[in-house]
């Protein structure tokens, strides 16, 4: 660009939030460019991106290759979620270095993908809204003011009611059992079981036709392979791939303005500043490091979105030295997720019509149960690997005969699930409904992310993530966990076991950077002008329980149009 | 194992004594997770027979904590038999094991107390395990501990046992060549790419 500035705006990552705001950006004329850490999975310009560094860049739709997109996603767990050489993992797409480091102190992990897509790539793409009673405190803006905007992403992704399989049959069973009704609002305020609003395209029309050729499928349309976690790659073109990971959507929606460009394998280690009589600090540049080269360089633009997702957008903050605020990296949520599982005998049949449940057919979770105050729970099925490391492999209560359960406790066990018994209890994964426990955590400011004094990696020092449950936490999950297990007793479970994970897992990882606390009302930061906030990082607190990305991507939304309007007048005419 | 360890700490290393130390520990800790198991064979058929160790399970697991910016394997090893050890110790049990055991205190122990000792170095007052001398800081192992037990059921339960004579591979690298018996022993049929019941399908019901 003549006027010094490699693009308008920098997006920092292209997962979730960032995708959404390039997107937004790159509508409304504004040039933009996108530096992702990982790889880019179905571009041509990568044809082999785990193994060669490939192109710098890409900006249009004629890169991308859905045959290629097959060739990668293996539907294979190990190769595509291995936490430590995975194609989705938190690492440089050369899958022959180290992931980069974590750590958690409390016995946790993190569940996050670098790459085109971030952790999208994996998610199960459930996009309820946030229950409006978590917008009541702390949140500088109303529930009202987001409902456009969630609109909006629903409409774009799009989102719409997910298609159940047997496990959802059997899990609405149970909540029927227990009293619960079915819901059909959009903003909840009761309790209540639904199907999923989901970020997945209907189901291809041809799928029950025996006649029809799944080999060579050129249809639109989810085909309940039961892939969403192991990569989503059923589809005529990359861009009408069925679950909506921002790989499929957000980003060729952005390329088609023709003013988006996305430069993955580059890691943004600092973002540096200016300074200003009328706006004193501000971001003006990012310097980068090419993962595959170790090459480092520096991009320029008027306005910086972070949007590196709720640990490294913190990290890079603190990382660059950026004003001492009491807030970055504090007050994390992150649902202290928990699993029940229950393991039902043959009499299935008489609630199903079927005898078996198959865990790995179907989306991986299709319905749910939200129970605003306390938080949220979905029934889920996925590849035994995965299956089994959730269900039975991790647990903040060691292993399961070490604990007794008392006769109030609504599951048989509780703990890591070993030896004969773990054989026994997986050779009925065919009959094995499980259910994954959202519980709304309150925001802490102790808990969070921080740098390790010493240990750095080439990115520079790496985060420490600590997190600590408080009582009335520890009572609303345990509550939740409790009518999730009863859940599976009434549907006629055999057997329930719960896992107790450690509360510090990070799968729904939120506000450390928060609204109104970093950020002013408009997502940018306090200290730091032209530096704008787009990810979970920047959610204001737990949402009270739901799944985060599709406000994060509402959010997002409305953050880009608070950008033009403030930065780009010229640009926000319609 | 003293001397071994003595041995490494002089640079001096025996590199098949320290393997078959660090790959005994972690067979007896991955047959300990996913025995072989005669009584399920009995019940549901001989493929229930086979565990961990016919699927190359610890392997999985040094090759896994290998791979971590610090390798590990050794490192845990030598946690987990200073742990065993001093399990065996406060159990008031005979725990001086003769010079040719190789050192591995952690095979001494049933199942059963293996995954306690498992448990005691993974709580938060495990950190006393580490021990000194190592090159990596307690705080680079501890975190790390706790994924053992999911790295095993991720090792186990899915393709990576398949790989067969790729399986030790670059990921790259690596072609599925056989349908593991662990898939065999569940049920799952592998990846597939549509799902279908004759006659359509029976959604499920709102009310």
């Amino acid at each position: 660009m003549d006027n010094g500035f490699d693009a308008d705006v920098i997006v920092i990552g292209a997962g979730g939030g960032g995708a959404v705001a390039a997107k937004e950006l790159g509508e409304k004329g504004l040039k933009v460019l996108i530096l992702e850490a990982g790889p880019w999975y179905g571009n041509s310009k990568w044809p082999e991106p785990n193994a060669n560094a490939g192109a710098e860049e890409s900006s249009s739709n004629d890169d991308l290759d859905i045959g290629l997109l097959k060739r990668i996603f293996t539907d294979l767990e190990d190769d595509m979620n291995d936490a430590i050489t995975g194609k989705f993992r938190w690492g440089p797409a050369d899958r022959n270095l180290s992931p980069w480091l974590r750590i958690n102190e409390k016995g946790g992990f993190v569940w996050q993908s670098a790459g085109v897509g971030g952790t999208t790539q994996l998610y199960f793409a459930n996009c309820p809204r946030a229950y409006p009673s978590a917008f009541e405190s702390d949140w500088p803006i109303d529930y009202e003011e987001m409902i456009p905007y969630y609109e909006k992403v629903e409409g774009t992704l799009p989102v719409r009611e997910a298609t159940g399989t047997s496990k959802e049959n059997l899990f609405f069973y149970g909540a029927k059992q227990m009293g619960f009704h079915y819901i059909s609002e959009t903003n909840l305020t009761e309790p209540g079981y639904r199907l999923q609003p989901n970020g997945i395209l209907g189901i291809n029309p041809m799928l029950s036709n025996p006649d029809f050729d799944l080999e060579n499928n050129q249809a639109v349309g989810c085909t309940l392979r039961g892939h969403c976690v192991n990569g989503c790659c059923i589809g005529p073109n990359v861009g009408s791939v069925a679950k909506r990971s921002t790989l499929v959507s957000y980003i060729p929606y952005a390329l088609a303005t023709g003013n988006v460009e996305v430069m993955p394998n580059s890691f943004v280690t600092a973002i540096n500043t200016g300074e200003n009589k009328e706006e004193g600090l501000y971001a003006a540049s990012v310097t980068i490091r090419n993962t595959w080269t170790g090459e480092v360089s520096e991009r320029k633009a008027k306005v910086i979105v972070l949007s590196a997702g709720a640990i490294e957008s913190p990290r890079l903050w603190l990382n660059s030295n950026l004003p001492e605020n009491k807030w970055v990296g504090r007050g994390m949520t992150t649902h202290m997720i928990d699993c029940v599982s229950g393991i039902f005998e043959e009499d299935l049949m008489k609630v199903l019509g079927m005898s078996d449940v198959k865990p790995y057919v179907g989306q991986n979770s299709a319905a749910r149960l939200d129970y605003p105050g306390l938080g949220a729970f979905e029934p889920f099925g996925t590849s035994p690997g995965i299956y089994a490391t959730m269900i039975y492999g991790t647990s903040q209560k060691g292993y399961y005969f070490q604990n007794q359960t008392t006769e109030e406790e609504p599951w048989d066990r509780e703990g890591i699930i070993a030896g004969e018994l773990l054989k026994e209890f997986m050779r009925n994964y065919q009959r094995t409904l499980s259910i994954v426990v959202f519980s709304d955590d309150d925001v802490n400011q102790k808990n969070g992310v921080t740098l390790d004094p010493e240990r750095k990696d080439e990115n520079g020092y790496i985060p420490i993530i600590s997190y600590e449950i408080s009582e009335a936490d520890r009572e609303r999950r345990d509550q939740l966990v409790g009518l999730a297990a009863e859940l599976l007793k009434k549907a006629g479970a055999k057997t329930v076991s719960r896992a107790n994970w450690p509360p510090d897992v990070c799968a729904h990882i939120m506000s450390t950077m928060r609204i109104g606390f970093v950020t002013d009302s408009n997502c940018e930061a306090l200290q730091v002008k032209r530096l704008f906030i787009a990810d979970n990082s920047v959610l204001c607190n737990g949402l009270g329980g739901p799944n985060p990305t599709l406000t994060t991507q509402a959010l997002a939304t409305r953050t880009a149009q608070k950008i033009a309007e403030k930065y780009f007048p010229a640009n926000t005419a319609t | 194992m003293k001397k071994n360890i003595q041995n490494l700490n002089n640079g001096f290393l025996d590199k098949n004594v320290v393997y078959d130390y660090v790959v005994n520990t972690f067979r007896a800790y991955a047959d300990a997770m996913i025995p072989q198991s005669p009584n399920l064979a009995k019940q549901y058929g001989k493929i229930q027979f086979y565990g961990a160790l016919e699927s190359y399970t610890a392997e999985y697991l040094i090759m896994s904590l290998d791979s971590y910016p610090t390798p590990f394997a050794i490192a845990a090893a030598e946690i987990l038999n200073l742990a065993a050890k001093q399990y065996l110790m406060d159990k008031g049990e005979d725990w001086d094991l003769p010079d040719d055991s190789g050192g591995v205190y952690f095979l001494k122990l049933t199942p059963e107390d293996r995954l306690k000792t498992i448990d005691r170095i993974t709580s938060t007052d495990g950190i006393i395990y580490i021990p000194a001398g190592l090159l990596m800081k307690p705080g680079d192992i501890a975190p790390v501990l706790p994924a053992l037990n999911r790295l095993t059921m991720m090792g186990y339960y899915s393709e990576w046992s398949g790989y067969g004579s790729t399986r030790f591979m670059s990921p790259n690298l690596r072609v599925l060549e056989y349908i593991p018996i662990s898939w065999k022993q569940i049920g799952y049929p592998g990846p597939f790419l549509g799902y279908r019941i004759p006659g359509g399908y029976k959604f499920a019901q709102k009310q």
